[in-house]
């Protein structure tokens, strides 16, 4: 085959790989929608068999592109929206970090796919846990090889809402409604940077294609950099935004591990990596996207130490290495970082799959050692004076107050809404008085809490 | 202010109410409701609900279910009608009707309150009430039918009955200063109490998981948190900030926790009166954490670790504190009491729709509806409330399975009343477990000449258990026993073990350094550079979980051992005599052979298995092992009485007291996993080589019967084909065990409802569906009945904590059981929490229960009712079991086949309501292909054939 077959052909295939999982979605989305429920064992193989050609197709386009054998593949699927200066292209491309992105977000999803077949078993959220974490592999392949950064919204929003979605799985409980409540209102707080960003990309560049993002002028990119650097904080927990990442733990074991363990929390070093044009000849950026990183790291590993469920700890554990992939990227060091990313993603799921054996995995490794486990932070008692180490107990477990500075946030906003909804009710109220034969049903809930 | 003795006291009396749930490596099974126990089971459970906001029965839709479904029948109604209600009869408008019948029409049609949305959006967006509902008895039906058609009549029934519903509401006072805020519709201080609550008493608790962990424990919770309030100048959280000084002044005055008590009721304004009442509320706001610290206090060996000082009054002194700081943050008030008047409480705005289907099931015309006819009917509604209502459907759905029992035991003892048991080849023991019911009836079917017996799991060995290479030992016996010896294992082959022990500590090290490793900063880092490699076991684990259990367990070899069994001279561990001496060793052995009834006619080879169960990722993998050895696995046990049993000395000190073991008589001590099915045997290479063949012969056929038993036992599994053969299904379970995913590794004691305690040979061959715990006793060595009192005394209560914390687990998951497993997340290693931050969750996941029959234990014993009468007198904590209903027990004699059942009245004849049983070739041709629970029925393989006496 000459080069150009071979690159014609690699163009079918990224085709495919994007194309199946997303048809089985809708197949599966118009399956529930109609009220026709395949059979569980149906779903999973669904979803197993789909993710399954797609990543042996994703495995075809790793390899060629690491071997040289093809240039980085695009797949134009042609243009969604049109509107005078502006196009939203369904444009794919799949250079090297995309489509290792891309095959580990089909292998974890399928796997976990197949985890979850036995786990979620007989579960009433059966269905929408597949819907969900198939939709989530989706919208990860989106920010994977979306060319555009619109498109990569897009995928970003997807995986932003089936994560707050499955953090409040149990619907029942209202802990795992208010923590999906709350990481998304982290999403979306962080997402005005990446859509602000996108729309400055857009006014300097014209479009919003990835490769623009080298053609701006300094103080286009700082600006462009900085609203898309804060868009990548809420997905990775980066502070002050960690406080919902342990929160996220409601949902059902696998879809911890593979958004807070793997897929979802790297979206946040991804993007990163995606944008590394803009950010590497700026110091600024540089110096914001390391301290950032570096205060994370050190915020998650100091809180981290002192959680005593498997959970928590292993979700601080993963925003502690985030952190460092921050760090990584911003000196510049990016392959390090991809080396990192798919490293700790693989094992931060197989951690967070393995939680529930806490106690079997403890006892068997004394059994091996033949004695206790070997105390943990002696160190410290020996280097720092007692009042210290009582004070930065007490900081970490407070998680730095974090929790409750978001608190009273909310709360202050909270205030200004109830202010306006007596303000709207004032005006409703006149307009009531003026046509009275016309029943305003005004059905204005109360705010369930008045606050302070 | 209340006298610190009083709050002492107070708190000592309300610690009962909280869960006595151990840590999740402990567990073991108990009655949810122990404390009620005092009560009668009715009365005892509506209590609690009451108390806990639980339920007591199943939802009223389960039975009409049940009911549906010919699980109960009409005469299983009626008889529990006629014992709860009077026959009388009532008159209800124009028609007059026997309140038995309005009880019964109720029962089974009265609609279930489903919100008061839900409601308006029915009778405003449906056409409900424009026709007859389809299931309208026919003498209501013709009564409102002939005053006009359905969508004329019913909404004037509804339209004249609510209104006549008066829409009273009752006023009730706020226990605790939470419930003043709520009633405020102020934010719920909760919701700033509990995190912080639970992360402290997390940390303060912790058994070794914090890389970090608390300091100052050894003071006590108490002072522990107050020294972590008086870290940090101010504290960040707004609502804590007036703490801070408050535990500078308790620290520095020395304040006891009961004191501080007693200071902060005060200071909320609490009268005397009510103290009760808001500690109650207080403790019940996370019952789990605070029922923890109870439990390590009682029990501090079965921690994972050493714990701190934990004492109830610390934990509820801090609780107050944080309890009064926020309900003043969050209501705004400052010093002085916190306002807390009492406020109205709605009335049920369901009541009215209730009413009006209650009336017109009976066939109320709107014309009928006056002021008098709604407050009566309203009265009666009161009395047989949904609550009555279940707890009838409750004896209904019992009497069933009840009569089937019984029936079949009386008609499976007449059948084999006359069988002569030929000389036994083997003899297999097994703990009572229900589970093991399956196992010893596929073992018998193999051959007559095959005997099983039950015995409580420990075999009689109260020990300490330390396997080789280990650190710890941990308890092997009934939960409530402290044993006083330390059973030590030690290396067969030194030069082995040491090997073994080098290359071992290798592995661990490593394995500790990457698992404690990996969630610190700089060295995870590093390991997750490498953590890509994870992908191997993450594939295989998930795609391949059984290859991958036998490739690591292959590589994984465990050391030959020997038990040091002998006790030498004075050798004390942790204050624990090691091993046994000979007087020991004989009383032992004596009183379990005398408590099996095996005294006499031993086969040449005896077979002892404990059992246990091994599954991954669950944290309630101790739930499913022996619950005879607290909760641990009961092979060690066994090990121990058969090597006991073997030795000549004890022999000729059994010889004195009349049991005569023969002298080519060996036992074998053995180990059966109930999760993969899997039966290990101990120390074979010791077996006379006489009984070369004889045990090569029994080998084969306790692996045919473990291979039937899983086979059996897949079949309640709905992701297991029913097709699947015998080996298949061995492989099956060996899969689910292995399975990372499998959140339902076995079913464990579900479906368990009744313990048979009595000689095997009258119940060998019927087939109970492993749903019998099998106690072995012969009455016949037994005259003065001290050995059916020492069994009962010990099976009675821990049969009951079984069947009675599955059946709160089932009516109640959420209150009662810790619901589904999916979110689960163990904390501090010593429970399990919902998510991310709850309270710790106590009883049985749902995966565990899900199958379940909530039915009391029925026992039937093999004794004369008089006999019973006087044991019960006896022992009274067996007394309150069954006199209060909580157990159901039957006294049964089978050479007569009379049966006696303990009622209202004491034990009456029971008269068999059904002719015959059936009778099937063998157990397969009766469960094969089924899911449901099955009835009992005979089996015909195995059995001895009665005209000759020879085996067939």
């Amino acid at each position: 085959m000459t080069p150009l077959t071979v690159q014609l052909f690699a163009t079918y295939v990224l085709a495919l790989t994007l194309i199946i999982p997303s048809g089985v979605l809708v197949i599966l989305g118009a399956a529930m929608i109609g009220a026709h429920l395949p059979s569980e064992r149906r779903v999973h193989q669904m979803l197993a068999w789909s993710l399954s050609a797609s990543v042996v197709l994703a495995s075809g386009i790793v390899v060629g592109l690491i071997a040289g054998l093809i240039e980085p593949v695009v797949v134009d699927l042609g243009t969604l929206i049109a509107v005078r200066g502006y196009h939203f292209d369904l444009s794919f491309r799949a250079d090297i970090l995309g489509a290792v992105y891309l095959w580990l977000d089909l292998a974890l999803c399928g796997l976990i796919g197949a985890f979850s077949a036995q786990y979620l078993h007989q579960d009433e959220g059966y269905y929408r846990f597949y819907l969900l974490l198939l939709a989530f592999a989706v919208g990860l392949a989106m920010i994977a090889t979306g060319a555009g950064l619109d498109l990569v919204f897009a995928g970003w929003e997807i995986v932003g809402l089936t994560s707050a979605l499955l953090i409040a799985f149990f619907v029942r409980r209202p802990a795992p409604v208010e923590n999906g409540l709350r990481a998304y209102a982290v999403y979306r707080i962080t997402d005005i940077g990446l859509l602000l960003g996108i729309v400055a990309l857009h006014h300097h560049a014209g479009t919003a294609d990835l490769a623009a993002l080298s053609t701006l002028a300094p103080s286009a990119a700082v600006l462009v950099g900085g609203l898309l650097v804060f868009g990548a904080m809420g997905k990775g927990a980066i502070i002050p935004f960690t406080p919902w990442l342990p929160r996220a733990m409601e949902g059902p074991t696998p879809s911890s591990a593979i958004f807070y363990g793997a897929l979802s929390i790297h979206a946040s070093p991804f993007l990163l990596l995606r944008i590394a044009p803009v950010l590497e000849p700026h110091l600024v950026l540089q110096i914001a996207v390391v301290t950032l990183g570096a205060v994370t790291a050190f915020h998650a590993t100091m809180v981290g130490r002192v959680q005593t469920d498997v959970k928590s700890s292993l979700g601080y554990a993963s925003v502690a290495q985030v952190g460092v992939m921050w760090v990584w990227i911003g000196l510049g060091l990016s392959s390090l970082a991809t080396v990192h990313l798919v490293g700790h993603a693989v094992l931060r799921t197989w951690q967070l799959l393995r939680a529930p054996s806490l106690l079997h995995d403890r006892h068997q490794l004394v059994q091996r050692l033949g004695t206790d486990l070997t105390p943990t932070g002696r160190i410290w008692d020996r280097i720092t004076p007692a009042s210290f180490r009582r004070w930065s107990y007490r900081i970490a477990l407070e998680r730095w107050y974090l929790d409750d500075m978001w608190g009273a946030v909310a709360r202050t906003v909270l205030r200004a809404l109830n202010a306006l909804d007596a303000v709207d009710r004032r005006w409703a109220n006149v307009f009531r008085d003026e046509y009275p034969e016309e029943t305003l049903e005004l059905r204005v809930e109360p705010l369930e809490a008045k606050g302070r | 202010m209340i006298r610190e003795a009083t709050v002492r006291q107070l708190v000592d009396e309300l610690a009962h109410l909280l869960p006595a749930q151990r840590p999740l490596e402990a567990f073991v099974h108990h009655n949810t409701l122990h404390h009620f126990e005092h009560l009668p089971f009715q009365e005892g459970v509506e209590a609690a609900a009451d108390i806990f906001g639980a339920q007591p029965y199943m939802s009223e839709a389960s039975f009409r279910d049940a009911w549906q479904n010919g699980r109960i029948l009409v005469s299983d109604l009626d008889e529990a009608v006629q014992t709860q209600v009077p026959n009388t009869e009532v008159r209800v408008g124009a028609l007059t009707h026997s309140l038995r019948d309005v009880v019964r029409t109720w029962m089974r049609f009265l609609p279930e309150g489903d919100g008061g949305a839900t409601l308006r959006w029915r009778l405003e967006e449906t056409d409900e009430l424009a026709r007859w509902p389809a299931d309208l008895p026919r003498g209501a039906f013709e009564r409102l039918s002939s005053a006009g058609p359905a969508h004329t009549v019913q909404p004037a029934l509804w339209r004249a009955i609510s209104r006549a519903v008066p829409a009273s509401a009752t006023m009730t006072r706020p226990a605790r200063p939470r419930d003043a805020a709520l009633a405020g519709s102020f934010e719920d201080p909760d919701g700033f109490v509990n995190p912080a609550m639970i992360r402290w008493c997390g940390a303060f608790l912790d058994g070794g998981h914090a890389y970090w962990p608390m300091a100052d424990r050894d003071g006590g919770f108490y002072r522990a948190v107050l020294a972590h309030l008086n870290a940090t100048g101010a504290s960040g959280k707004a609502w804590m900030r007036p703490l801070t000084g408050r535990a500078q002044l308790l620290v520095s005055a020395g304040t006891s926790p009961e004191r501080c008590i007693a200071e902060t009721l005060e200071r909320m304004g609490c009268p005397a009166a009510e103290a009760e009442d808001l500690l109650r509320e207080t403790l019940l706001s996370l019952p789990g954490w605070a029922g923890m610290f109870i439990q390590l206090a009682a029990r501090p060996d079965l921690a994972p670790a050493p714990p701190p000082p934990t004492d109830l009054a610390d934990f509820v002194a801090i609780r107050l504190l944080l309890d009064e700081a926020a309900a003043r943050w969050v209501m705004g008030c400052g010093p002085g009491p916190i306002p807390c008047t009492s406020v109205a409480v709605p009335a049920d705005p369901e009541r009215p729709w209730i009413l009006f289907n209650a009336a017109r099931w009976l066939g109320v015309c709107p014309q009928d509806v006056s002021d008098s006819l709604v407050r009566d009917l309203d009265a009666l509604l009161t009395r047989y409330d949904s609550i009555r209502r279940r707890w009838i459907w409750q004896l209904a759905y019992e009497r069933r399975y009840r009569i089937g029992i019984l029936d079949s035991v009386i008609h499976h003892a007449r059948r084999v009343a006359s069988d002569q048991p030929p000389a036994a080849k083997v003899q297999l023991v097994t703990c009572i477990d229900d589970r093991e019911e399956s196992f010893r009836r596929h073992f018998e079917e193999i051959s007559p000449h095959n005997q099983t017996f039950g015995l409580a799991g420990f075999f009689g060995v109260t020990v300490y258990h330390r396997p080789l290479g280990e650190p710890h030992q941990r308890p092997l016996c009934p939960a409530n026993t402290v044993p006083k010896h330390l059973l030590k294992e030690v290396p067969a082959d030194l030069s082995e073990w040491d090997r073994l022990r080098l290359s071992r500590g290798r592995i661990g090290r490593v394995a500790e350094a990457l698992s404690v490793g990996s969630d610190t900063l700089f060295r995870g880092g590093l390991i997750s550079l490498w953590g890509w490699s994870s992908i191997v076991p993450l594939v295989t684990r998930i795609l391949a979980p059984r290859l991958h259990g036998r490739t690591t367990a292959a590589s994984r070899p465990s050391p030959r051992t020997r038990l040091q069994l002998e006790a030498t001279s004075e050798e004390k561990d942790h204050g624990l005599q090691v091993g046994f001496s000979a007087d020991e060793m004989v009383n032992i052995v004596r009183r379990s052979l005398q408590d099996m009834g095996l005294t006499r006619a031993f086969a040449p080879l005896v077979f002892v298995l404990g059992h246990g169960s091994r599954s991954l990722n669950n944290p309630h993998e101790a739930a499913h092992d022996c619950g005879a050895c607290g909760g641990g696995r009961g092979g060690p046990n066994a090990r121990a009485f058969a090597q006991m049993a073997n030795r000549p000395d004890v022999r000729a000190a059994l010889d004195q007291s009349g049991i005569e073991i023969p002298s080519q008589t060996w036992f074998v001590g053995g180990y059966h996993n109930t999760c993969d099915g899997a039966v290990d045997l101990y120390d074979l290479d010791v077996v006379p080589a006489a009984l070369g063949d004889a045990l090569q012969a029994a080998r084969r056929d306790l692996d045919t019967a473990r291979t039937l038993d899983v086979h059996e036992r897949i079949r309640r599994f709905e992701s297991a084909d029913l097709r699947l053969s015998p080996q298949e299904a061995l492989a099956h379970v060996e899969t689910r065990a292995e399975d990372l995913a499998q959140p339902r590794p076995e079913y464990g004691h579900c479906t368990n409802a009744l313990c048979i305690l009595g000689r095997r040979s009258w119940n060998r061959g019927l087939y109970l569906d492993r749903r019998a715990f099998l106690t072995s006793y012969d009455p016949a060595i037994d005259p003065d009945g001290l050995i059916l009192e020492r069994l009962l005394a010990m099976v009675g209560p821990v049969g009951a904590g079984i069947n009675l914390e599955y059946y709160f687990s089932f009516v109640d998951p959420d209150r009662y059981g810790s619901n589904t497993k999916l979110p689960h997340n163990i904390t501090a290693l010593l429970g399990v929490m919902d998510g991310h931050s709850s309270d710790l969750r106590t009883g049985l996941p749902w995966q565990m229960v899900e199958i379940h029959e909530p039915v009391r234990l029925l026992n039937v014993i093999e004794a004369r009712p008089e006999q019973l009468l006087a044991i019960l007198e006896r022992q009274p904590a067996l007394r309150t079991l069954v006199v209060n209903r909580w157990i159901l027990v039957a006294a049964f004699e089978p050479e007569t086949q009379q049966m006696w059942f303990f009622g209202d009245n004491g034990f009456e004849p029971y008269m068999p309501e059904s002719a015959e049983l059936p009778v099937v070739a063998r157990s397969g041709d009766w469960y094969i292909g089924h899911r449901e629970h099955l009835a009992p029925v005979s089996v015909e393989s195995g059995r001895v054939d009665p005209s000759d006496g020879v085996a067939t």
